[in-house]
């Protein structure tokens, strides 16, 4: 039987590998034949998920724009033919009280970062003849949300510049695309207290799926835009989301 | 371990199956496992399709019918549901053009063309609806990148645009029973059809060069990505148009 969305012989650099949805998406991406290289901004839960994958990994802050260009020279020197942008930040404030360091921050992470990335992916790769696949990891909020503006307009930016990437990066056969989740099952949607469990049911109340998307649903999606399946997709950004804000 | 996109012994009807995008997708169903419902006009093209993926070792079944007659319509699909009257994917793919600038657009190409496009696609899920939430299935409409505009096609154009509206319809109305429905929206694909068309095919290739990705789709590109949505591993995504189109249009 012929395997759907195998990622054998691909090696695929994983931002913020380290947290909720970018562990689980490591992991399936490790599943299904891809040799990985993971980041985030501290070793803790990082070397333990690299060594259970035996994947290699190094430490970077993506605000440090030195750390970025050393990470991709870093990933280009092990191979790397995908990356899958995925760390980002929220901040939680009402406009009119939005802190001008919040604003910068989120920024600098969700968007500055993912544009830094992504030149120094293309640099390495057209460098080396071409081809490749980024898909990054956007959000259903960048068709509005309330209390989180710089995230919001972050995430947006993140949907324009996977397109405007895409038309510019085709011609070296390099593939860009993105995921928006929706509301997805993390400890911070999920908490064990309970304390969400209110506004949980509201939400869902709003999904036509009626219920949270799991991180693996997140992951899967990832996996087929990197996949040889999706080699005519690119540009493109599939909302994953439950069918909620269609 | 389950093999990403296994359909293994799921009951999957596509239309317009006998040839070009359609026979692509009923050729990725199958060979993952599928038991595939091929549905096109003519009996003999189906029949030919049918045998084309029995060779290759696939489970098929001929289920020759007219979409766009609404009593065809709950025969096809009694036929394609399995024994307990389960369907897991609906693939509406059968679909006519016909190329005329408004003037001479006969009123009888326009009412074909919404007839077979559209009408067809309603009338298949309503007649489906029992069969997909009984195995909590999904449908796959095969819109097209014409929902935002070519030149001379109108009739068409309107047809896939009120495919992928009724995408989303159907996507909150099946939701909460979690059966999803989604579109794919092909730019242009090197089938057979257009490779008939000399100048339709010189027309495409060089408009085809002016894409991001600078070449036409091959069937089975479209073919991944209608078999990715109705496998379980998109199960969060509903509702969506995924465009399968080389970075044409970017909604």
């Amino acid at each position: 039987m012929t395997i759907a969305n195998s990622l054998e012989g691909f090696t695929i650099l994983v931002t913020g590998a380290a947290g909720g949805i970018g562990a689980v998406a490591a992991r399936t991406l490790s599943a299904r034949g891809a040799r990985l290289l993971l980041t985030d901004r501290d070793a803790g839960t990082l070397a333990p998920l690299a060594a259970e994958l035996a994947a290699e990994y190094r430490v970077a802050d993506l605000d440090d724009r030195n750390q970025i260009t050393d990470l991709v020279d870093w990933a280009d020197q092990r191979g790397m033919d995908a990356l899958v942008n995925n760390a980002g930040i929220v901040s939680m404030a009402p406009i009119e009280d939005f802190p001008d360091a919040d604003w910068d921050r989120v920024i600098e992470i969700n968007l500055t970062a993912v544009h830094l990335l992504t030149r120094n992916f293309a640099r390495c790769r057209i460098a080396r003849g071409g081809g490749g696949a980024i898909v990054n990891i956007a959000s259903m909020s960048y068709k509005g949300m309330t209390r989180q503006i710089a995230y919001v307009a972050s995430k947006g930016g993140v949907v324009s510049l996977t397109k405007g990437a895409a038309m510019e990066l085709a011609r070296h056969k390099i593939r860009v695309n993105a995921v928006a989740p929706g509301m997805t099952e993390t400890e911070m949607t999920n908490p064990a207290d309970g304390s969400q469990d209110r506004l949980r049911l509201r939400m869902m109340e709003q999904i036509p799926l009626r219920r949270y998307g799991e991180p693996q649903e997140i992951a899967s999606v990832v996996a087929f835009l990197i996949s040889r399946d999706a080699s005519y997709v690119t540009g493109e950004v599939i909302h994953a989301s439950g069918g909620a804000r269609l | 371990m389950t093999y990403q996109g296994d359909m293994s012994g799921r009951p999957v009807l596509v239309t317009g199956a006998a040839r070009g995008i359609g026979l692509a997708i009923a050729y990725a169903f199958g060979a993952r496992g599928a038991r595939v419902a091929i549905n096109d006009r003519d009996p003999a093209d189906v029949d030919r399709a049918v045998a084309a993926l029995r060779e290759k070792g696939s489970d098929a079944i001929a289920v020759p019918g007219d979409i766009s007659d609404e009593h065809a319509c709950a025969g096809i699909v009694a036929k394609a549901c399995d024994g307990e009257g389960r369907l897991a994917v609906l693939v509406n793919n059968a679909a006519i053009g016909r190329a005329a600038p408004l003037a001479s657009h006969k009123t009888d190409y326009w009412r074909k063309v919404l007839d077979v496009n559209l009408t067809g696609p309603f009338l298949l899920a309503r007649a489906a609806q029992e069969a997909l939430r009984q195995a909590r299935g999904a449908i796959v409409n095969i819109a097209s990148a014409a929902a935002y505009g070519m030149k001379d096609q109108c009739s068409y154009d309107a047809s896939k645009g009120g495919l992928i509206s009724l995408t989303r319809s159907l996507a909150l109305e099946f939701g909460p029973a979690g059966v999803r429905v989604n579109s794919v929206c092909p730019g242009f694909v090197d089938t057979e059809m257009l490779k008939s068309d000399a100048n339709l095919h010189r027309h495409s290739q060089k408009f085809a060069r002016s894409l991001p990705l600078g070449r036409l789709a091959r069937p089975e590109e479209i073919a991944e990505a209608v078999l990715w949505l109705g496998s379980d591993d998109a199960s969060y995504v509903t509702g969506h148009a995924l465009f399968v189109d080389g970075g044409w249009i970017r909604p």
